[in-house]
């Protein structure tokens, strides 16, 4: 998994601006009408803008802080606009018009969505700093929920448009039932409440605001017990409007728990209702905890009733003065009526929902500083007192909760009640928090067997507990964080971390433990952050962990292996982030640590394909090799290696495995840990019932690339050296026998993933086949392995690159040693493999440019072999791919498996030859020519000769009007292949390609051409370019045979001659003797040049160049050139 | 795991401050003056080294980067991005100054660093001769920055002088940029 690429914060912070200043302007455009020249606000607003502004504050969600420029101009307009509209007079906001319904929404509804948005974005905390604190507008504010029908019309469908906006934009946002409520949108309801809890600051009296009940207020539907004498109207006004809110589902529950903890808190409300508040929720404990209901008679849900309450009651003892809600009556009151109810969950309300257990860990966090003395005063002398050790024990094992909310904030809570307790009740916890790690990991019987010591500590983690560990992992962070560990516990800690950054459970479809390892780079980072070199150095590693690696550089190790290897991108990041943080705190304690930091830096590590092949090669080779061996065998033996789960992961790991293979054998000497690992790796997937077909999946490729990597190293560098290892390789590794416990079924049968077996079996016989072809005695191998492909071991319909690459690559295999044409039998092996594949999945023999396509060319290539095995069946196979091809239909008409054809040459030639006549393969066909034109016995020379020039003498000089081919076609054709020879100095085509072309002059074929657009000069230049400097006599013959033909054409008549005449001073006398024969022939034949042939007939031409000169000289004067 | 440790910092107010300069400017030692420890036992820093120094309530982690080292690895990583640069000039090193100048533009082409204002300390003003502050301005072309907010002191890591103003600035900047709300 790659990471998010990082310049999206950097895309962020240069874009802003735009996007700031637009949402600034259309903000006040969107509520004010300024035509008058005056600032008017709108009663409804368009819904089209609106919906513009929301989206670009959306696009801020994770750079909050960037909005920091407008919020206060913002706001100001938000909170302006929100007390015009409730200082309008009746009558002002007139029912809207059909049309203006769909096209636009009630200002205030708007201004509710648009302040949730912002305190959504920014934090509500924030927002709130900007919100009128005047407790004038508390009034208004209720007046909001007591007066709705005042404020927005009862027909009014703003609430609906508004809410399916949410819906839209904000995944999970609890939809209010239609009956329910005011036709309020929630968002108005939230922020209002929100608005309401942020006014009941105020230092004054309530009382002194006013004392007006409400005119028509709205009935909860919740039974709120009867309030205390004497409770000031406005307090009771506040307190119902919260109350018709408290069991909401949706956020504006919130701001009710809010609105209640600021009033119950007030110095002159408390009095009334703080014992009333925390009475009723025990009421409701009692209902719904206790009690086996999950909703009342009007249909309120309890859990989210309770959460309400919960969450109000939180608020009010985090919030309250120590002296007035810290009372130990009160506090035991909660405590046993309500938070040991809680424990006790009867009913199993809270067991069933997660955000009831946030809450809970929330108030045990608040309850408990209550129960203590506060922070920085005094400590406890004999412990913290009972309960709070009781909240303590749930709080650990709330870290075991399944929802990972729950397990941060009692992780939290966790870690900030420690830090109020005396440093030696904090470091019991801490162990406590240690000790629990070892809860469920099994160890191997050690009295049992006799196990070396590294073994000895093996844990089986396979029956731990994720949630736990991660719960566990993210405490030990945060107190290292603190600094709340002793420094004789480091080590122990530090196993802990070490192994968190590793852990990993299987399930049955996905693999967990990310989380906890995402815990555990923190946790690193806090350790180095957090402690000093000194104290990192008193102590040495526990086992199994060496004495002798420091505990810094012991970290250090596993953060490299992390940062290069994990599967998740953001936990690569995370271990890169702590190693540079353990680097730069603890200098010169990390072997070649600014290297490392350097190598295993923050972008290096976002795609894995990079972090573990390219970064991971550069951290091997630093420290003295120190962090070779824990990424390679990070690669081969971890889950993060090539026993993934995802295919693409064992691929890149794979990838890996060769680079660092690559690098222990060539850089740092350790070729035998290389064949170990390697032996290792061919162990891993096991056999039998034991086979684990992904890991040798991932297996084979690690192989393969091990194998690529050295020979893309050597092949140029150093071949012999290649030639050493890999031999080296197959003795010690076995690599060369792999195939032999695989079985046929393993490539076919359904169950066993076939397709995938099939995938790396071909990228590993390329690469074996590739060795064996640099090895070359061992053609066998290649055989071998296209044998296993023609031998039917592809499943169903199965192809891909890979084995098309190895097909195509055998085709072509001219590999010669002692015993002759070993090539042969891989040509043959190939074309059977070619047939065997198609007779699952037709070959594809249209599309351009695809291997598919050149590996149909290279067969038909062959069916002009020297070698008649390979001839014939190379042809078979022609025949056969194109069974349903119709202009193939002309070429083997009326051919069977038993025709004459197969078995004589003068037929099978006469036949072939009219391959030519289709345009698309006529080159490959003519290159296979080439390549085997002057070999072969003799009469298989014959016939495919005779055949040539008979078919070549039937055609017509140039193209004519029937389309058909014509004989300059072919001879283009030809020049184009000699050309492309030429260039690659392939002499092995070039030779008998000139002779070719000597011959068809030879029997008049070349001469029909002349008068046409063909230009001989061009062949000319072509001939002089062909034996530039060369001291091949055979290429030299072609050469003259060419000149000579191209003497006797008009254009070029001059220059050949000229140039045959320089030949006679050429350095060997065979040429010389064959220039001068061939040359007489020419002149003789125009006559009157009879001095000339006298010359030519009468010098003893094996006489040395220097004492012909003086001839050479008479020749040309003769012949006046 | 991120967002926790974001929130954290912000809690905290930690900073990441880059301290930067080409080498024998004197970074080491006015870290080393503001921790008070001893100055005169500094020898070049290979790589770099993390120090946190507390001020006004404020955590900054100092990067102090070997001078020859201005490489990208320590501009950010997964958890923090640098929020400050310092830029340490040696006030007596006119040599140089063109050199100094060329790498300070360079860095702040650098888009891992957007958004960090930078401080330019003079050091070594208590050398006798050496550069006046708008001689450095000039020599490293200052005004020319539009990309970061900056500014310049002058300094001595051995007296002590101005790095407390320097901090300041750091930390006023911070309050009106990182940590407004």
């Amino acid at each position: 998994m790659d990471a998010i690429p990082e310049d999206r914060e950097i895309k962020a912070l240069k874009h802003s601006n735009p996007l700031l200043q637009d949402i600034n302007n259309r903000l006040s455009g969107l509520l004010w009408d300024t035509r008058d020249g005056q600032k008017k606000l709108r009663p409804r607003v368009k819904i089209v803008d609106y919906h513009h502004i929301i989206g670009r504050l959306e696009s801020f969600q994770e750079f909050p802080q960037l909005l920091d420029p407008i919020l206060a101009g913002c706001m100001e307009n938000l909170t302006s606009a929100f007390s015009v509209y409730l200082s309008m007079e009746d009558g002002e906001s007139e029912p809207a018009s059909d049309a203006e319904d769909r096209v636009t929404v009630n200002t205030l509804a708007a201004l509710g969505q648009l302040l949730y948005v912002w305190m959504k974005v920014r934090g509500p905390k924030v927002v709130l700093r900007f919100l009128y604190n005047d407790p004038k507008w508390l009034e208004p504010m209720l007046g909001v929920f007591e007066q709705t029908s005042k404020l927005i019309g009862k027909t009014d469908k703003s609430a609906d448009v508004l809410n399916d906006v949410v819906e839209e934009i904000f995944e999970g946002a609890p939809k209010p039932k239609a009956e329910d409520k005011s036709g309020l949108p929630w968002h108005l309801r939230y922020v209002t409440l929100m608005w309401i809890s942020h006014l009941l600051y105020t230092p004054f009296d309530l009382v002194t605001i006013g004392d007006e009940p409400a005119g028509k207020p709205p009935t909860p539907l919740v039974k709120v017990p009867a309030l205390p004498q004497g409770t000031p109207e406005i307090a009771r006004r506040a307190l119902n409007v919260a109350c018709c809110n408290i069991h909401s589902p949706g956020k504006d529950r919130e701001g009710a728990s809010a609105t209640i903890v600021r009033l119950v808190v007030r110095k002159d409300i408390y009095g009334c209702l703080l014992d009333w508040f925390v009475d009723w929720v025990a009421t409701i404990i009692d209902l719904c905890v206790k009690g086996n209901l999950r909703e009342d008679d009007k249909g309120v849900a309890y859990v989210y009733f309770l959460m309400g309450l919960l969450g109000a009651l939180s608020g009010i003892f985090a919030s309250g003065e120590r002296s007035i809600v810290g009372q130990p009556n009160l506090l035991q009151k909660v405590y046993d009526n309500i938070i040991r109810e809680l424990y006790t969950d009867e009913s199993g309300l809270v067991a069933q929902n997660a955000m009831l257990r946030k809450t809970l860990c929330k108030l045990l966090r608040n309850i408990s500083y209550l129960y203590l003395p506060p922070s920085g005063q005094g400590e406890t002398q004999d412990g913290p007192p009972e309960e709070v050790e009781e909240m303590i024990d749930q709080l650990l094992r709330l870290l075991d909760d399944r929802d990972s909310l729950v397990r941060y904030a009692a992780s939290k809570s966790l870690s900030l009640v420690a830090l109020r307790l005396a440093a030696a009740d904090r470091s019991q916890i801490f162990e406590a928090v240690i000790d629990l790690y070892d809860s469920d990991v099994l160890y191997p019987n050690r009295a049992l067997t006799k196990l070396d010591p590294k073994k000895r500590h093996q844990k089986d983690l396979s029956q731990v507990s994720v949630h736990l560990w991660h719960g566990l992992t993210l405490t030990v962070a945060t107190f290292l964080r603190f600094h709340a560990a002793t420094v004789q516990m480091l080590p122990k800690v530090l196993d802990c971390i070490i192994t968190a950054l590793t852990f990993e459970q299987r399930k049955a479809t996905f693999a967990t433990g990310g989380n906890v390892r995402d815990a555990a780079c923190y946790a690193a980072w806090s350790l180095a952050r957090n402690y000093k070199t000194e104290e990192m150095m008193a102590e040495e590693p526990a086992p199994p962990h060496s004495e002798d690696v420091s505990l810094p550089q012991l970290l250090a190790l596993e953060l490299v292996d992390a940062a290069c290897l994990d599967p998740i991108g953001n936990i690569r990041r995370g271990a890169s982030a702590a190693l540079q943080e353990l680097v730069g705190r603890h200098p010169n304690m990390i072997q070649d640590g600014i290297s490392l930091v350097q190598a295993v830096d923050y972008s290096a590590v976002a795609l894995r394909s990079r972090a573990s092949t390219e970064v991971a090669s550069k951290a091997a080779v630093l420290g003295g090799a120190c962090y070779w061996g824990g990424l390679i065998n990070g690669l081969v033996d971890d889950w993060r290696g090539i026993g993934l789960q995802d295919s693409v992961g064992r691929i890149v790991a794979g990838k890996g495995i060769g680079a660092l293979s690559k690098i222990g054998i060539l850089d740092l000497n350790k070729r035998q840990e290389v064949w170990n690992i390697s032996k290792n790796i061919i162990k891993r997937y096991g056999t039998g019932a034991s086979l684990d077909i992904e890991v040798r999946h991932g297996s084979w490729y690690a192989l393969a690339d091990t194998i690529f990597s050295l020979i893309n190293e050597l092949e140029k560098a150093n071949p012999k050296l290649l030639v050493e290892i890999l031999s080296e390789m197959r003795e010690k590794t076995g690599v060369f026998e792999i195939f032999d416990n695989v079985k046929p079924r393993d490539f076919v049968h359904p169950v066993l993933k076939p397709e995938m077996t099939c995938e790396a079996a071909a990228y590993l016989v390329t690469a074996l086949s590739d060795a064996a072809k640099i090895m070359s005695p061992h053609i066998e191998m290649r055989v071998a392995a296209m044998s296993a492909f023609a031998d039917g071991i592809f499943p169903e319909g199965v192809t891909n690159e890979h084995i098309l690459q190895a097909i195509h690559k055998s085709l072509i295999d001219y590999s010669v040693d002692s015993r002759g044409d070993v090539g042969s039998w891989a040509r043959i092996e190939a074309i059977r493999a070619v047939l065997s594949l198609h007779t699952l999945h037709p070959l594809d023999i249209h599309t351009p440019d695809s291997t598919s396509l050149k590996i149909f060319h290279k067969i038909i290539g062959l069916t002009a072999e020297k070698l008649d095995r390979v001839r014939l069946k190379a042809c078979d196979a022609v025949w056969k791919l194109t069974a349903q091809e119709p202009q193939w239909a002309i070429i083997f008409n009326g051919i069977t498996a038993e025709s004459n054809f197969w078995v004589n040459w003068d037929d099978y030639f006469e036949t072939t030859v009219k391959i030519l006549s289709l345009q698309s393969v006529r080159e490959s066909y003519l290159e296979g020519y080439a390549t085997s034109a002057g070999a072969g016995s003799d009469s298989v020379m014959r016939s495919s000769t005779r055949a040539m020039q008979k078919y070549m003498s039937g055609l017509p000089p140039y193209p004519t009007s029937d389309g058909g081919v014509a004989l300059s076609d072919i001879v283009q054709s030809w020049i184009a292949i000699v050309e492309k020879a030429i260039a690659v100095s392939d002499d092995r085509v070039v030779v008998p390609a000139l002779a070719m072309l000597g011959g068809w002059f030879e029997s008049g074929l070349m001469e029909k051409l002349d008068g046409g657009e063909f230009r001989f000069q061009g062949l000319f230049s072509l001939t002089q370019k062909a034996h530039f400097k060369s001291s091949n006599v055979a290429k030299l013959s072609g050469a003259v045979k060419i000149y000579n033909g191209l003497a006797s054409i008009k254009s070029t008549r001059t220059s050949s001659v000229k140039k045959l005449v320089s030949m006679l001073l050429h350095p060997f006398p065979k040429i010389r003797t064959a220039v001068s024969e061939t040359l007489y022939l020419i002149i003789s034949l125009e006559g009157g040049q009879e001095d000339a042939e006298v010359l030519l007939m009468d010098t003893n031409w094996v006489d040395q160049p220097k004492e012909l000169k003086a001839t050479v000289e008479e020749i040309k004067g003769l012949l006046g050139i | 795991m991120l967002s926790i440790l974001r929130k954290a910092r912000l809690k905290d107010k930690e900073m990441r401050v880059l301290m930067l300069g080409l080498d024998n400017a004197g970074k080491t030692t006015i870290v080393k003056q503001i921790m008070h420890e001893d100055v005169n036992t500094v020898s070049p820093t290979l790589g770099f080294i993390i120090k946190t120094i507390e001020y006004q309530g404020y955590k900054l982690n100092i990067w102090d980067v070997g001078g020859q080292k201005t490489l990208r690895s320590y501009w950010r990583n997964y958890f923090e991005k640098t929020d400050a640069l310092i830029w340490v000039v040696d006030a007596t090193d006119r040599f140089r100054l063109e050199d100094c100048k060329e790498e300070l533009h360079g860095l702040l082409l650098e888009e891992r660093l957007m958004g960090a204002s930078l401080l330019v300390f003079a050091n070594k003003s208590d050398v006798k001769g050496c550069m006046s502050t708008d001689d450095i301005k000039e020599g490293l072309k200052l005004d020319e920055i539009v990309t970061h907010k900056w500014t310049i002191l002058r300094c001595s890591a051995m007296t002590g002088e101005n790095l407390i103003e320097g901090l300041d600035w750091v930390v006023t900047d911070a309050k009106e940029r990182l940590f407004l709300y």
